[in-house]
């Protein structure tokens, strides 16, 4: 590990009377792979979401250090449950729409992504017809254009058939496509196989109860002891 | 730039593919100038309650477009994603409501030609002088015109207050409720200015009658125009 790449400290979030994340520090450092763990509702995806900032903390604050936040933001990319595509545009669409956004949208890439994702056949379809392991490759798609640092990574295998399994757990492993020169400098990740989100991280976030524990290493948290915790 | 023409033509092919909105704001258009025009006999409708049947009309109509396009956005969260990239919230603001007003003027011609077939007889009649010798006089000319600057106006200031309204009630679960209740008291006024200028120009008064209707409609637009700029971020944020 290196450098620190941002810092977080007493973020808070409610939704209603139910607070989902009560207070959540620590830090994300370069060449950090976490694997994010808790119960159902512990509060995973509520911090995945506000550290990529699509929500906004009620309390704390997130400092980007060198990199400032709008470029953090650009360097990001979150694979969530929720697809932020345009569900009355069709893949090939919302692909250059983003990658339009995001930098210089070429025909030939966005392409190339949709062939490698397997829905090249289904570039003109709307959104809205997509199964969720559709969408699933296409968030990859969108991954594969925009070639982000860091990435936040929300049950990624939901949904997706053996081919996209092996695509992603490609991409997760190889930390990006090296042919692509593509390079992910850190990343958080949530999966409800305990034992596959161990293997490909470094690190070990635990929550409970909104509360975001103390880092661990794979030294201070065995596998054991994580699935006792989680039982 | 780019990132505005980008969001532009985004908004544009949302407003293409949304058939489904046109399908029944036509529909719903066509429905109430019907059940007003065979409701009562065409002595007892004048020209005064006609152009407020279609302002009446076509501000219910847009609607259905203004809830469209706050439905794009909110589906799947895909305006969060656009933040993300670092988009101004003012450069959404604009493109979106630029799509609606071209939009809602198309509505608005549509509806503009289905209430001439309606309630056009009394326009046409020698007697008002619009209509002489088989062709359209200066007056019926400067009329067509009159409300054609009209219905710009009013479907730019709607579009305005609507995109504002809209994201006013984005993150609310009542969104849809919540939009009607804030839409409609606000866009009364530009609705009165409306149907009183084309009023106006429909009794063939000429451009200068009618013409502080105008003015006001005019305002409505520069101010939402502003608001919407200097607030839209934060209306979205918080």
């Amino acid at each position: 590990m290196s450098g620190v790449l941002l810092k977080f400290n007493q973020l808070k979030k409610q939704f209603g009377y139910h607070r989902a994340v009560n207070s959540a520090s620590g830090e994300i450092c370069e060449n950090e792979f976490i694997s994010l763990y808790g119960v159902n509702g512990a509060g995973k995806s509520t911090l995945l979401y506000l550290l990529s900032g699509v929500y906004k903390p009620d309390s704390g604050s997130i400092d980007y250090l060198n990199l400032g936040k709008k470029n953090f933001h650009l360097k990001m990319q979150l694979m969530s449950h929720q697809s932020m595509f345009y569900a009355r545009l069709s893949a090939y669409d919302n692909l250059f729409f983003f990658q339009e956004l995001y930098g210089e949208a070429r025909i030939s890439e966005v392409l190339f992504a949709l062939e490698m994702t397997g829905l090249i056949k289904a570039r003109s379809k709307f959104i809205d017809g997509f199964s969720r392991g559709m969408i699933q490759r296409l968030m990859i798609a969108r991954m594969i254009l925009a070639k982000p640092e860091f990435v936040f990574f929300d049950e990624p295998f939901t949904g997706l058939d053996i081919q996209g399994q092996k695509l992603l757990l490609s991409i997760i492993e190889n930390r990006g496509i090296p042919a692509l020169h593509w390079k992910i400098k850190s990343f958080i990740f949530v999966d409800h196989d305990i034992d596959r989100a161990y293997e490909l991280t470094s690190t070990v976030w635990y929550i409970q109860n909104g509360e975001l524990q103390k880092p661990m290493t794979k030294n201070e948290m065995p596998l054991d002891q994580l699935r006792e915790l989680l039982g | 730039m780019k990132v505005f023409r980008t969001l532009l033509a985004k908004e544009l092919k949302l407003y293409f593919f949304g058939t489904s909105f046109y399908m029944v704001s036509s529909v719903l258009s066509i429905g109430l100038f019907l059940l007003f025009r065979f409701t009562y006999p065409s002595e007892q409708i004048n020209m005064e309650i006609a152009v407020s049947v279609l302002w009446s009309v076509h501000m219910i109509s847009s609607l259905f477009s203004l809830i469209a396009s706050q439905e794009w956005e909110w589906e799947a969260n895909a305006l969060r994603a656009v933040k993300l990239s670092g988009v101004e919230g003012y450069i959404v603001f604009l493109t979106k409501s630029i799509a609606s007003i071209g939009s809602m003027f198309l509505l608005w011609i549509l509806e503009f030609l289905v209430w001439m077939v309606l309630y056009g007889g009394d326009i046409f009649k020698p007697s008002t002088g619009g209509y002489s010798a088989g062709q359209m006089t200066a007056p019926l000319t400067n009329m067509i015109f009159q409300l054609l600057v009209c219905g710009m106006l009013a479907s730019i200031g709607i579009a305005l207050i609507g995109q504002i309204t809209s994201v006013l009630a984005l993150h609310s679960r009542f969104r849809h409720v919540l939009m009607f209740i804030v839409f409609f008291p606000i866009s009364i006024p530009l609705m009165i200015s409306a149907s009183s200028y084309s009023r106006l120009a429909v009794q063939l008064k000429g451009w200068s009658a009618g013409l502080n209707f105008l003015s006001l409609e005019a305002a409505f637009c520069l101010f939402f125009t502003a608001a919407g700029v200097i607030l839209y971020d934060y209306l979205w944020e918080e």
